[in-house]
Parts: structure tokens; C-alpha cells; sequence
């Protein structure tokens, strides 16, 4: 049922706040370059709708936002360019648009390719862009630009993974330097192993480190993690190593915002993998919850 | 560049492929624009995702805003932007149930250096929230669903079971409401 003319000035306001369907929303948009009355509405009422944003509790970005951000931005750039030949038709755009919805900038016909979180976030930034044009060019040469992007994602993820495995290997280091601390300075200390642990579930930024340092006392397992999703109530992330697909605890440990870190010391034994766990609680002794990060102890 | 440079000015920069200035844009709305985000998605991931398809937008978009007449819009242009990806996504999420996280999660953030700009914004963003305190349990419930849940009309009259133009005409009251209650005390110079 659609509304009369008279009615479609009714929805002025739930336009403005954002609740008309897709439906309704493009039939007022049509509706409004021809009303006077309309359009001042949107100008008076845009001052409260302005300010709403402002009114949220602020909370802290992850850290290392901005630097994937604008690596991402600049990602998209270089697809851009591949692609300008496609998108010069778009150029034009009234302002009297963008005062009256900016949301004229998320055009729905895109909507479908955006914003597919079933995809890795590595793959999703390579595809889903939304200048997206790409079915104008050529199956052969989208497939080569695709893989030119994934292979430029990766170079930058790797980079970046590269800083981070840096930072937390000097953390790392402090860590081992203060449990050398603890009791009798271990003397010797080899590091045996370490191991870069990756997200196992797709959409998680979390990362993560392992290293194995062996002294007189036995094995040292030291797991460093940051970026963890956000713990609540009794949670907790919980360390396995596994020989042959069976898991050992290596304990849990609750993180501050979003990291964390766990050492645990074992007898020498050839464990195969290491995984963190999301848990309900710090209390299980075998896994219950999801595989966040893991990394293979095998030799590369 | 100062760091004064309007949103226009840094705007029309970006539109000639300057990256410091998308970089100077970033810095003064990080985290205006990923504390709104957040409140819409409730996830930390997912919020970051749409703050970078936003500024996505802004770099690839810049050259077809009319910084002229848009004047003092760029900022509402993005918080626009930035709520209908955040919506896009709760949808696409098959809306888990949002409630449930509501309380205690927030990452509190004590004290920002601000700009003077954020000092601003902060200023508006209070002054409203008063605004809202102000509304009555019923129009509050609507913008709350409209607006930060992102609930179509028609959805609010259906899972809170009321006629679609008793939405409406609480939505409109509020709004008018909240624009009188917000303009008073701007007038009033409540806060100097």
C-alpha cells in the first residue's frame, strides 16, 4: 500500500531519522525536488539529526586502526584506477542531495556486493569495494586484477603482521626477561621455537605469539596475543597444545583490551599445534568454545 | 596545512588525491565516528570494517561533493554514510539480538585530548542528550529503535505492536520536541 501525496509529507521525519523502508525511502527522495514544504522541513529538522551522532558514550578504537584504514584506503585507490575507465558516468552529484540525505552516497544498487563478512577480511577487502563496476570488464582481465589485489593485500597484511610480530617480540622478550626474574636466573635459555599464531575465524584481527624457550627446568611455552574479541562476564581465552588432535591445557588467561598473555612451563614433549580458545569460563578442561588463533609447532 | 583546515578545505584536498589531508580527516573523526559505529553494531571488528568503508567513500567521493554548498555538512554527511553501512551490516547479520549487549561493554574512554572542534562536538552531543532525556519512555523508544538499531517504521510497529502512524507521530513529536528543547538551550546559552 502506498501512500498518497499528502501522506508521503508525513514521512519527513522518519525519513530523516533513518526508518523508511527502501521502498518508501526512494519514493519520497522522487517526491521530494517537487516539494517546497518538504525540503524545509529536512533543512529545520537536520540541525537535531546532525547532532545525534554526538550524543553516543565514546569509545577507544582498536589500536592500529588508523594504519589499516588508510592502508585499506589506499588499496582501494590502486583498484580504482584500474578501473576508472568503467565509472566516469557517475560523476555527477547534486549537493542539495547530499544535504538532504547523505545516504544518496550509499547507492542501493551496490548494496549487495558490499560488505560480505562471510568473506576473510583479507579476501574482503580485495572484493568487495564499492566502486564496484567490475562486471562491465572483461571475465579474464577482473580475474587478473583480483589477483594483482589479493597479492598486494597480502604484501601489506604481511608488512603489517611483520610490524606486529616485531612489537611482540619485544614483549616477548620482557616477559622472559621477568620470569627469568621470578626465581633462579635460568642459564642457558634457548629459544626452540616460535610461532606466529593466526585468526582461525574469519572477520578476527587478532594476532598472536608463541614462543617455546627451553632451560634447565624444562620447556617455557610463552603465548602473547592482542586484537582478542571482547570478553564478558566469566570468559576467558584458554591455551591447548595438541599432539595428534588431542589438546592439553596450557591454561587460560583474561585479556586488557584485547590482549593477553599466558606462559606455562612442561615437560618436554613433541606437541604438534598450539590453539587458543574462547571459553564460557576460566574453569574447562577441554575445549568448549571456538578456535580463535592457532599456529602448527611442526617445522616449517 | 594547519591544523585548523576546515572539513571543506580538507575535503577539496582529498578530492585532488591528497593523503595527508584524508589523514588530517581521519584524525578529527576516528573516534566520533567509531564510538557512533560501535554504538550501532555493537562489535569491535565490525565497527572498524564500517569506518573503513566509509573513508573509502570520503577518498573516492571527495570530487563530487560541492564543498561549496555543502558547507558545514561534510561531518553530517559522513555520520550519515557511517550509520547506513553500520544498519547495512546489523541487518546482514539477521539481527542478533542487540539487547543483550547493551550494558557494561562499552570501553569507557576517560579522558580524550580533544580539539577544539571535539570540544565542539562534545558540547552539541550533550546539550542533545538532554534533549532526549527530555522525551517521553515512548518517542525515546522510537528514535532509540529507529535511529540506533535501525528498525524500519514498519518493523517498530510490528514488534512493539502499534499502529504505523502512532510511530510516525511519535517520531515526529520527538523531533520536534527535541528541536525546540535543543535550540532553547543554545539560546539560552546554557552552556557558554
Amino acid at each position: 500500500m502506498r501512500l498518497s501525496r499528502k501522506g508521503i509529507c508525513e514521512d519527513v521525519e522518519v525519513y530523516l531519522l533513518g526508518g523508511l523502508d527502501q521502498e518508501d525511502k526512494l519514493e519520497f527522495e522522487a517526491h521530494l525536488p517537487e516539494c517546497e514544504e518538504c525540503r524545509h522541513m529536512l533543512e529545520e529538522l537536520s540541525s537535531v539529526i546532525n547532532v545525534l551522532p554526538l550524543t553516543v558514550e565514546p569509545v577507544q578504537p582498536p589500536s592500529g586502526m588508523k594504519a589499516r584504514i588508510l592502508a585499506a584506503v589506499a588499496d582501494a585507490d590502486q583498484e580504482k584506477h584500474s578501473e576508472q575507465n568503467s565509472q566516469n558516468a557517475q560523476k555527477a552529484r547534486s549537493s542539495s542531495a547530499l544535504i538532504a540525505d547523505g545516504s544518496k552516497e550509499a547507492p542501493t544498487e551496490r548494496k549487495p556486493a558490499e560488505f560480505d563478512y562471510s568473506e576473510s577480511r583479507v579476501g574482503k577487502r580485495m572484493v568487495n569495494k564499492p566502486k564496484g563496476k567490475r562486471w562491465l570488464m572483461p571475465t579474464i582481465a577482473a580475474a587478473a586484477a583480483v589477483l594483482l589485489l589479493v597479492s598486494a593485500g597480502l604484501y601489506q597484511r604481511v608488512n603489517h603482521l611483520n610490524g606486529e610480530a616485531d612489537t611482540l617480540a619485544a614483549q616477548v622478550q620482557e616477559l622472559q626477561s621477568q620470569l627469568a626474574a621470578i626465581d633462579q636466573p635460568p642459564t642457558g635459555t634457548q629459544v626452540n621455537h616460535v610461532v606466529a599464531l593466526s585468526p582461525t575465524i574469519p572477520d578476527i584481527v587478532a594476532q598472536g605469539l608463541a614462543t617455546i624457550v627451553i632451560d634447565d627446568k624444562g620447556m617455557h611455552l610463552i603465548v602473547q596475543a592482542e586484537n582478542l574479541p571482547k570478553l564478558t562476564k566469566d570468559e576467558a581465552f584458554q591455551v591447548w597444545l595438541l599432539k595428534e588432535g588431542k589438546p592439553v591445557n596450557a591454561g587460560t588467561f583474561l585479556t586488557q583490551e584485547g590482549t593477553g598473555a599466558l606462559y606455562y612451563t612442561f615437560a618436554p614433549d613433541e606437541y604438534d599445534q598450539i590453539a587458543i580458545t574462547h571459553e564460557p569460563d576460566a574453569k574447562g578442561l577441554q575445549p568448549r568454545g571456538e578456535i580463535v588463533l592457532a599456529g602448527s609447532l611442526l617445522p616449517a | 596545512m594547519g591544523e585548523s583546515a576546515t572539513d571543506e578545505l580538507l575535503i577539496q584536498k582529498i578530492a585532488n588525491r591528497d593523503s595527508a589531508a584524508l589523514e588530517q580527516l581521519y584524525d578529527r573523526y576516528e573516534r566520533q565516528i567509531y564510538s557512533f559505529v560501535y554504538r550501532i553494531v555493537k562489535d569491535a571488528m565490525a565497527a572498524e570494517e564500517v569506518v573503513q568503508e566509509l573513508f573509502i567513500r570520503v577518498w573516492n567521493s571527495a570530487e563530487r561533493l560541492d564543498t561549496g554548498e555543502a558547507a558545514g555538512k561534510i561531518s553530517s554527511w559522513m555520520f550519515t554514510i557511517a550509520r547506513n553501512l553500520s544498519v547495512d551490516w546489523i541487518r546482514k547479520q539477521g539481527r542478533k539480538p542487540l539487547e543483550a549487549s547493551e550494558e557494561g561493554v562499552l570501553e569507557r574512554v576517560a579522558a580524550f585530548k580533544s580539539t577544539e572542534q571535539e570540544v565542539e562536538h562534545k558540547m552539541l552531543g550533550e546539550q542533545m542528550q538532554e534533549a532526549l532525556r527530555e522525551l517521553n519512555e515512548d518517542q525515546k523508544q522510537v528514535v532509540d529503535l529507529i535511529y540506533f538499531k535501525g528498525y524500519t517504521q514498519q518493523e517498530v510497529s510490528l514488534n512493539q505492536d502499534i499502529p504505523l502512524g502512532t510511530v510516525k507521530s511519535r517520531v515526529r513529536l520527538a523531533l520536534k520536541q527535541l528541536r525546540k528543547r535543543f535550540e532553547t538551550t543554545r539560546k539560552e546559552g546554557v552552556w557558554p
